[in-house]
C-alpha cells in the first residue's frame, strides 16, 4: 500500500483520489475551499466532452484526448455507480452546432477544417437541414435555417460526478482535508499548516491555486476567466448541448438534470483574459442572455438561479499538461476549457506513462496510441 | 531598397510594415508562433473593457511582452469596443499604464453592426490624446474630409478601413481610398480592416499605403502561423512592386513578343496572328 497526498479536490484530484482509493492506497485530499462552497474550475463547468466542437480552439493533442476520454468515461461511469450508487446522468445525443443569420460565413470555415481534419460525414458529422435541426431539437427558434450535428460528442452531470467521486473515494477509505491549503518549501515538500506532509507520492491538482505556490514551474500558467449562467424552464426542453459559430465568442447552452417540471440549463461561458475574480459584469451577462434569447426565445421566461465565475488553468499552449519535478512528485494542470475533455485521458497517461496503478478501462488499439 | 524604404512616424522608425493584432489566436503559443512569421512593425492589444478594473496581468500581456523583447516590434494598444469619446479617452489613458506607451490605436465605435467608426466622437477623443501626449492612430472610415481633421488635430498617422472589420472582403472602396492616398501624400496612411487575403494586402500596398494592420485574415485562417508568413511576403510584395512602378493598364492585346516577320500594314489592322 502506498500512501498519497492530493493537493486540490478538483476533477482531477477527486478522480485520482477515487481511482487510488479502490486500488487500496491510502489517499488524504487537501482542498483549500470549503466542502460546500467548491471553488474549483470544475464546478463551473458546464461539463461537455466536445472534442470536434472545440478542435478550431484546441490543436491536436487535445482533440486525441478527447476522443480517448468519449472511450473512457462510459466505462469509468459504470464503475462509479457500483462504488458509489450514485448514476451520473451522461447525455449521449452528440451535440449541435448552429449560426445566425448573419454568421453564415462561419460555414465556410467550417466546411475547410472539417476537409482539412479528413472527418466522415455520417460518422463525424451530420449537415442538418431546417426540419432536420427543428425534429433533433423542437424548442429551437425557428430562425436557424441549417446546422451541424456531431453525434459522437457527449455531456456529463458534473455536480452529480463530482458528489459521486468524493462518496466513492471516501468509501474506499479516502480522506478529504477542505479549507486546508498547501504550502510548498524551497525543495517542493508539502506543508499544511506548519506540519509536514510525508507520504510516499504527491500528486498536484490545484490548477490556478498552484500559482500561489512557492516553486518555480516549468511552464507558464495562467488563469483565464469564465463566467456561465445557471438557469431553469418549464417550457424548454433540449436534449444535448447547442453552441452559437460565432466569430468572437464561444457560447453554448448545455442542458442539465429536470427536476420536477423544469429542466436546468447552463449557459456560457466567456472568456477574458484576467485572473479578476469579481462577479459577473453586465456587458457579460447582456453577452449570454442575448445569445440564449437567440437560440430560443422561450428561455426569455426562463429563471435566472445565478451567474458564476472561476478561473480556468491555462498553459500557453492550452493543453494540459503532467510534469514531474520529483520522482515522488507529480503536477497535472492546464487543463483549461477542456477539463472533461481531457482527464479521463490525463488517468490513462499517468497510468502508461508515469507508472501510476490507476486500474484504467482499457483503451482500443486506434485509441492507445 | 530596404535600407532607404524604412517607415517613420512620429520620428521614430517603424520595423515593418505588416502590423498584427492579438485575438482570436486559438492560444498564446499560436499567436506567438504567428508573430514570429509575420515580424509585424506593431503589434496591437486591446485593453479590454472587461478588464479594465483588475489591470494586473493574468500572465497573456507578459507573454507577448516577453516575445517582443526579442523583436523589433513595437506595442500598438487600441481602444476596441469603445462608443464615445470619453470611453476611449480613459482606455487610452489606462492602456498607457499598463503597456507603458503613449502610442494608441483611437477606435470609437459608431455602429454595432459594421463597426463603423464614428467620425465625430473620434475626432473628438484624438484631439483631447493628442493634447495629452499620446501619439494617436485613428481607425476610420475612407472619408477624406474626416481624415483631414484627424491630420489637421495631429493624429500622426490615419488609418482607414478597407471594409468592416472582419469581414475580410479585401479592398471595397478603391477610387475613395487612391484619392485619399492622392490627397494626403505627406500623411502616413495604413490600411486597416477588412482585409482577408494576402493579396488584398499587396494590392493595398502596391496603392501606396505605408503599412496595413490585420487580425482575423491570420487568427482566423486554417493555419494561422503559414498564413502569417504569407501576409509578410504579400506585403513585401506590394510594397517593391509600388516602387518599381506598376505598367499601365490597356483596353487591347500586346503580344509580350513582337511580330516582326509581319509587316506594318498587318499590325496597324489588328489582325496579328
Amino acid at each position: 500500500m502506498t500512501s498519497i497526498a492530493i493537493a486540490g479536490a478538483g476533477l482531477m484530484g477527486r478522480l485520482l483520489a477515487w481511482r487510488l482509493s479502490r486500488q487500496g492506497h491510502a489517499v488524504h485530499v487537501y482542498e483549500s475551499s470549503s466542502a460546500d462552497q467548491p471553488a474549483s474550475a470544475a464546478y463551473t463547468a458546464a461539463g461537455m466532452i466536445a472534442p470536434y466542437s472545440e478542435r478550431s480552439v484546441s490543436d491536436e493533442g487535445v482533440f486525441k484526448r478527447g476522443l480517448q476520454s468519449l472511450c473512457l468515461w462510459p466505462a469509468l461511469l459504470q464503475e462509479l455507480h457500483t462504488d458509489s450508487g450514485i448514476e451520473v446522468a451522461y447525455g449521449v445525443g452528440g451535440s449541435l452546432l448552429l449560426a445566425h443569420p448573419q454568421d453564415q460565413q462561419q460555414w465556410q470555415r467550417l466546411r475547410q477544417q472539417v476537409d482539412l481534419y479528413g472527418w466522415q460525414e455520417n460518422s463525424d458529422f451530420n449537415w442538418l437541414n431546417d426540419a432536420e435541426v427543428h425534429a433533433l431539437e423542437p424548442d429551437l427558434a425557428p430562425s436557424f435555417k441549417q446546422g451541424l450535428w456531431w453525434p459522437q460528442e457527449r455531456h456529463i452531470d458534473n455536480h452529480a460526478l463530482l458528489t459521486a467521486l468524493q462518496q466513492a473515494a471516501e468509501q474506499a477509505g479516502a480522506v478529504f482535508h477542505f479549507e486546508q491549503t498547501i504550502e510548498e518549501d524551497q525543495t517542493q515538500g508539502w506543508w499544511c499548516h506548519d506540519q509536514r506532509i510525508a507520504e510516499d507520492r504527491y500528486l498536484d491538482c490545484r490548477g490556478v491555486g498552484l500559482k500561489q505556490s512557492a516553486a518555480s514551474l516549468p511552464r507558464t500558467l495562467r488563469g483565464v476567466r469564465g463566467e456561465v449562467c445557471r438557469l431553469r424552464s418549464r417550457d424548454v426542453r433540449l436534449q444535448r448541448p447547442v453552441r452559437l459559430l460565432h466569430p468572437r465568442y464561444h457560447l453554448y447552452l448545455v442542458p442539465k438534470q429536470i427536476v420536477g417540471d423544469e429542466q436546468h440549463f447552463v449557459l456560457g461561458a466567456t472568456e477574458i483574459e484576467s485572473e479578476d475574480r469579481s462577479s459577473v459584469s453586465v456587458r457579460s451577462a447582456l453577452e449570454l442572455l442575448s445569445a440564449l434569447y437567440s437560440v430560443c426565445p422561450a428561455l426569455a421566461e426562463a429563471r435566472i438561479d445565478h451567474f458564476e465565475q472561476n478561473l480556468r488553468p491555462a498553459y500557453l499552449d492550452h493543453c494540459a499538461h503532467i510534469d514531474q519535478p520529483r520522482p515522488d512528485l507529480l503536477r497535472i494542470n492546464g487543463l483549461f476549457r477542456h477539463g472533461y475533455l481531457q482527464a479521463p485521458a490525463l488517468l490513462y497517461e499517468l497510468q502508461q506513462q508515469f507508472g501510476l496503478a490507476l486500474a484504467m478501462p482499457t483503451l482500443s488499439m486506434e485509441h492507445a496510441a | 531598397m530596404d535600407n532607404h524604404d524604412t517607415l517613420y512616424i512620429a520620428g521614430e522608425a517603424i520595423s515593418s510594415r505588416l502590423w498584427l493584432g492579438t485575438s482570436h489566436y486559438a492560444s498564446p503559443q499560436q499567436l506567438v508562433q504567428a508573430l514570429t512569421q509575420a515580424s509585424p512593425g506593431f503589434v496591437t492589444m486591446s485593453l479590454r473593457r472587461q478588464t479594465a478594473q483588475q489591470l494586473n496581468d493574468n500572465g497573456h500581456w507578459h507573454c507577448v511582452q516577453q516575445w517582443l523583447a526579442y523583436s523589433s516590434a513595437r506595442i500598438l494598444p487600441n481602444t476596441a469596443g469603445c462608443h464615445s469619446a470619453q470611453e476611449a479617452i480613459t482606455l487610452a489613458r489606462m492602456a498607457r499604464q499598463l503597456f507603458g506607451t503613449s502610442w494608441i490605436k483611437l477606435e470609437v465605435i459608431g455602429d454595432d453592426y459594421s463597426l463603423q467608426p464614428n467620425p465625430f466622437e473620434l475626432v473628438r477623443a484624438a484631439t483631447q490624446l493628442v493634447e495629452e501626449g499620446f501619439q494617436v492612430l485613428p481607425y476610420c472610415t475612407d472619408d477624406l474630409a474626416v481624415a483631414q481633421e484627424l491630420v489637421a488635430v495631429g493624429c500622426v498617422a490615419v488609418m482607414p478601413w478597407a471594409a468592416p472589420i472582419g469581414t475580410g472582403k479585401g479592398i471595397m472602396n478603391p477610387y475613395l481610398l487612391s484619392q485619399l492616398r492622392e490627397r494626403l501624400d505627406k500623411t502616413v496612411l495604413i490600411i486597416d480592416a477588412g482585409l482577408g487575403k494576402p493579396s488584398h494586402a499587396a494590392a493595398a500596398m502596391e496603392m501606396g499605403f505605408d503599412a496595413v494592420l490585420l487580425n482575423t485574415a491570420v487568427a482566423h485562417a486554417l493555419d494561422p502561423i503559414t498564413m502569417a508568413s504569407a501576409f509578410a511576403h504579400a506585403v513585401q510584395a506590394g510594397r517593391l512592386a509600388y516602387h518599381a512602378g506598376c505598367m499601365a493598364e490597356r483596353t487591347s492585346a500586346e503580344p509580350s513578343t513582337s511580330p516582326i516577320d509581319l509587316p506594318f500594314w498587318r499590325h496597324d489592322e489588328g489582325r496579328v496572328s
